[in-house]
């Protein structure tokens, strides 16, 4: 899938779940490609997984030689079978089929036990996720790497905090492809979570700073581009700091978390009282295309031409001005 | 950082002037919504409060005592309520999560309450019951679909759905589910309220896929188990189609492949046999997944 292909059917998607995708508009943002959503992806992931382990299964209880490059070469042999002849994308089996197939492979290499192994498995993820562009890959990837910083050297935080960094800085860019944009957005979020994993006690002080370094950077940059991975990215950040931090301080446990659950309730209350009425700029209110759009034809008045496509009960029974109620 | 503008231009003769510039507005950020962040601060906060409120029975029992804590519970559970109460008229997103945190506090309460008065002796599963009619009452008071779901899962706690086969093998506890089902369906033609069928049907159907597949793990029924999930799967697949959601068909889909094997495992023995079926069976239901999605998706369109 090229990058017009993949930006199209972001497109599609978002003014689909608008209501504004009419049947011309439809017709524009066609693409040859099946491709699936999120929930139907992981269903169909699943069940590959279940069908490639119960093949490579079969073939070993058949005794057949070299299970796992059998497997392998069957499974990278469909996925791009079904890529190229069939033209899925997406759909959750290619992705499943790549990793599996490249993991068939790797369980044919002998084993010694040593951390370059975790580089292997990076390899593969990366590959599978290069190929067929899947951004949950690309992200198991960079946790291998960063798990092999740990065994390594001994420095699985600092790496995976250097990745999520890099990752958002690389955000500041704009992209043409979706995926590469969402690669780098589960590379910010999920990789200081994984380098948590490996924080030693004894390092407790510089893993609190380094978090909270992090979880500034991202705030800094989350308020003035105004991306959720960078608010999200601050919020994880700064609640593993606070979570360590609080390991440093005595006191009863319930009222930590207590002071801690307080905080978060009465900062989205706050919050939410403060952008109540913003109808621009930072809003507390669910806004998507829609919203927007009731926003500035309320304000404008101006002529528009009636969407073709009747608009969604899901668009929010009562409001406007990016304050639909009920969705 | 993604940007559709130059797409966006492209189908302004098709979107008009006004929508136009609303979607580049927000292709700009010049209107940028926390409501996920917020709503996760929210949640995240009401999740930390009750567990400190869990913590807090747990450590503090010697010290302050059962009844001041059931009180002290009791409390700060009727505040949460009241606040959501006082500012029903201009609620927000948080209002959702201090009524989840209330009622989760009248949980812990009810349960704190049952383990240390033994007010129902042996039939100590008779609280569930208790709490079930208090957030069944509070989703229809406060309109929270989120209390609904804990009142049908406090329904299923009282009807014995609590450990698995705690009371007496999977026969006993497939009725259970069952009967839970029943239950709830009933409740479902009852309700009036148009926001909550959605919530009753998706615990109906996931009840009753319960019930079914447990079911099949009994040495005696477990052949006419496995039929009977098959069928209910068709018929919450055939609902999910009629009512163009799409979850119902993807859950019920899974539990049918997964009556079939079993189905099929039990029947044959061996290895080679069952991985065998399990490729076939999987590779087949990929490709019937496939066509009732596309089906559903051009039902859609």
């Amino acid at each position: 899938m090229n990058a017009a292909d993949e930006r199209a059917r972001l497109l599609r998607a978002r003014l689909s779940e608008d209501g504004l995708l009419t049947p011309e508009i439809a017709a524009r943002l066609e693409t040859p490609w099946r491709t699936n959503g999120v929930l139907v992806q992981i269903v169909f992931f699943a069940l590959t997984c279940v069908a490639m382990g119960a093949f490579y299964g079969l073939c070993n209880v058949l005794s057949v030689p070299g299970e796992g490059i059998v497997t392998g070469v069957l499974a990278i042999a469909v996925a791009e079978y079904l890529i190229h002849a069939k033209r899925w994308w997406a759909t959750g089996v290619e992705i499943a089929l790549w990793v599996g197939g490249l993991f068939s492979f790797i369980s044919e290499l002998p084993s010694n036990g040593t951390p370059e192994a975790m580089l292997v498995l990076g390899a593969a993820c990366a590959i599978a996720g290069r190929r067929v562009r899947n951004p949950i890959a690309g992200a198991v990837a960079a946790i291998f790497v960063m798990t092999w910083a740990e065994k390594r050297l001994d420095l699985g935080v600092l790496a995976a905090l250097l990745m999520a960094l890099a990752a958002i800085f690389l955000l500041l860019r704009t992209w043409q492809r979706p995926t590469t944009e969402w690669l780098l957005i589960a590379i910010a979020i999920v990789l200081p979570v994984a380098g948590w994993f490996h924080a030693d006690a004894i390092w407790r002080n510089v893993t609190i700073l380094l978090y909270a370094a992090f979880a500034a950077i991202a705030f800094a940059l989350a308020m003035r581009k105004r991306h959720h991975a960078f608010f999200f990215a601050a919020l994880i950040a700064c609640a593993i700091a606070a979570f360590e931090l609080a390991r440093t301080v005595a006191g009863p446990e319930e009222l930590k978390i207590a002071v801690a659950g307080a905080a978060l309730l009465g900062l989205a209350f706050v919050a939410t009282r403060i952008l109540k009425d913003k109808t621009s700029g930072f809003v507390s209110t669910r806004t998507r295309y829609h919203d927007t759009l009731e926003t500035l034809v309320t304000i404008t008045a101006a002529p528009s031409p009636a969407p073709s496509a009747p608009q969604p009960a899901s668009g929010g029974n009562f409001g406007g001005a990016g304050a639909s109620g009920n969705l | 950082m993604i940007s559709l503008s130059s797409e966006l231009e492209s189908l302004r003769p098709l979107l008009g002037e006004a929508r136009t510039n609303a979607l580049l507005a927000h292709d700009r950020r010049e209107v940028f919504s926390l409501y996920p962040e917020l709503r996760i601060c929210a949640w995240g906060g009401a999740m930390l409060l009750a567990t400190a409120a869990g913590v807090v029975l747990t450590n503090n029992l010697e010290r302050i005592g059962p009844v001041a804590l059931a009180l002290m519970m009791g409390v700060a559970a009727l505040a949460c309520y009241a606040f959501v109460w006082w500012r029903r008229k201009r609620a927000s997103l948080v209002d959702d999560f201090v009524l989840l945190l209330g009622a989760l506090l009248v949980s812990a309460d009810v349960a704190f309450v049952e383990s240390q008065f033994h007010l129902f002796g042996d039939a100590w599963y008779r609280h569930f019951l208790i709490l079930a009619v208090a957030h069944g009452v509070g989703a229809y008071v406060f309109h929270s679909r989120t209390l609904l779901s804990l009142a049908i899962t406090a329904l299923a706690g009282w009807l014995g759905l609590r450990g698995i086969f705690d009371s007496g093998g999977p026969a006993d506890y497939a009725m259970r589910a069952f009967s839970c089902a029943a239950l709830v369906l009933m409740a479902r033609f009852a309700n009036r309220r148009e926001e909550f069928h959605g919530t009753y049907e998706h615990f109906v159907a996931m009840l009753a896929l319960l019930g079914g597949i447990t079911l099949t793990l009994d040495d005696t029924y477990w052949s006419g188990a496995c039929v009977l999930t098959m069928l209910l799967a068709a018929a919450i697949v055939g609902w999910g189609f009629r009512t163009r959601r799409e979850p119902f068909v993807l859950y019920a889909f899974l539990c049918g492949v997964l009556a079939f094997d079993i189905f099929f495992a039990r029947l044959f023995r061996g290895d080679i046999a069952i991985f065998f079926l399990l490729v076939v069976s999987t590779i087949g239901a990929i490709v019937a997944l496939f066509v009732l999605h596309a089906r559903f998706k051009e039902g859609r369109a």
